[in-house]
């Protein structure tokens, strides 16, 4: 899948200052769960996030360490409270340590 | 149905027909009820699993988890059509400074579905995401707050078909 990786988070439109604004994110991901034989042993690692770091204006201001548990293509909600226009930032690492970044902007209006 | 006035004693007989048929069906419905409130209280504590058991031990030691509904919601669905993805959300009712949420799917085979820390900017703990569930069971919350103290919230969540097989 040429796909995979693929990040979309959403901002309200319209934000004020010192707003708590909801953001969502979605990322096209398989979360790949290890294949087990017929004693259910695990065969390999299998492909899936297993972290996730929340930056707003440089500061990590959330940090998710998630594992199988989470769907395919997971997709987090969280919230921040809107002090400053600043990019919110995304990185998402699989556990072999690849990573996928996306950042929207916080403006206001 | 034409009614026949002045024959009473046909009139009364419906009514009473009548009469019986609701309080009949009344009660019934009494029954059930009843009978899945017992279904339901009789599957609000099960026993913890071990896997389970063994991870709350092995993040948490021997602290207590102290009842957290006063604090915490939890949004589920009663019933989760596919187990391969289950939205739930987590909320702060109360505004409480929370540093970590972890979320158990309690019959998983890797009963904790994510840790999720919160930093000063992040307002207040607030979670929306899809979980996998292999089985009916509870979807369990243990919050951290602040000052270090534990408090859990859980949901029975009803699973149709397995999402952790393979």
């Amino acid at each position: 899948m040429a796909s995979i990786g693929k990040i979309k988070m959403r901002v309200p439109a319209t934000i004020k200052r010192g707003d708590v604004v909801t953001i969502k994110s979605l990322i096209l991901h398989p979360m790949k769960l290890p294949k087990r034989d017929k004693d259910g042993n695990a065969i390999g690692e299998g492909d899936y996030i297993d972290k996730v770091q929340v930056r707003y204006g440089g500061k990590v201001v959330a940090s998710f360490e998630v594992g199988r548990g989470i769907s395919a293509n997971p997709f987090f909600a969280f919230r921040i409270k809107a002090a400053k226009a600043a990019p919110v930032t995304m990185v998402y690492t699989d556990i072999h340590g690849k990573t996928f970044k996306h950042q929207v902007d916080i403006k206001f209006s | 149905m034409k009614r026949v006035f002045g024959d009473k004693g046909k009139d009364i007989d419906r009514r009473t027909f009548v009469r019986r048929l609701t309080a009949g069906s009344a009660l019934l419905a009494a029954g059930s009820l009843v009978a899945r409130r017992g279904v339901a209280w009789a599957k609000a504590e099960p026993p913890v699993s071990k896997e389970l058991a063994a991870e709350l031990k092995r993040l948490f030691g021997n602290r207590p988890i102290a009842d957290g509904k006063a604090i915490l919601g939890l949004e589920t669905p009663q019933i989760a059509e596919n187990g391969r993805v289950v939205p739930i959300t987590v909320e702060v009712k109360k505004p409480t400074p929370i540093k970590s949420l972890y979320v158990f799917g309690e019959k998983n085979p890797v009963p904790l579905v994510g840790k999720f820390h919160f930093g000063a900017a992040a307002e207040s703990a607030y979670l929306a995401t899809n979980i996998r569930l292999a089985k009916s069971s509870r979807v369990r919350v243990v919050a951290e707050l602040k000052n270090g103290n534990l408090i859990e919230i859980a949901n029975q969540v009803k699973v149709t078909i397995g999402g952790c097989g393979g």
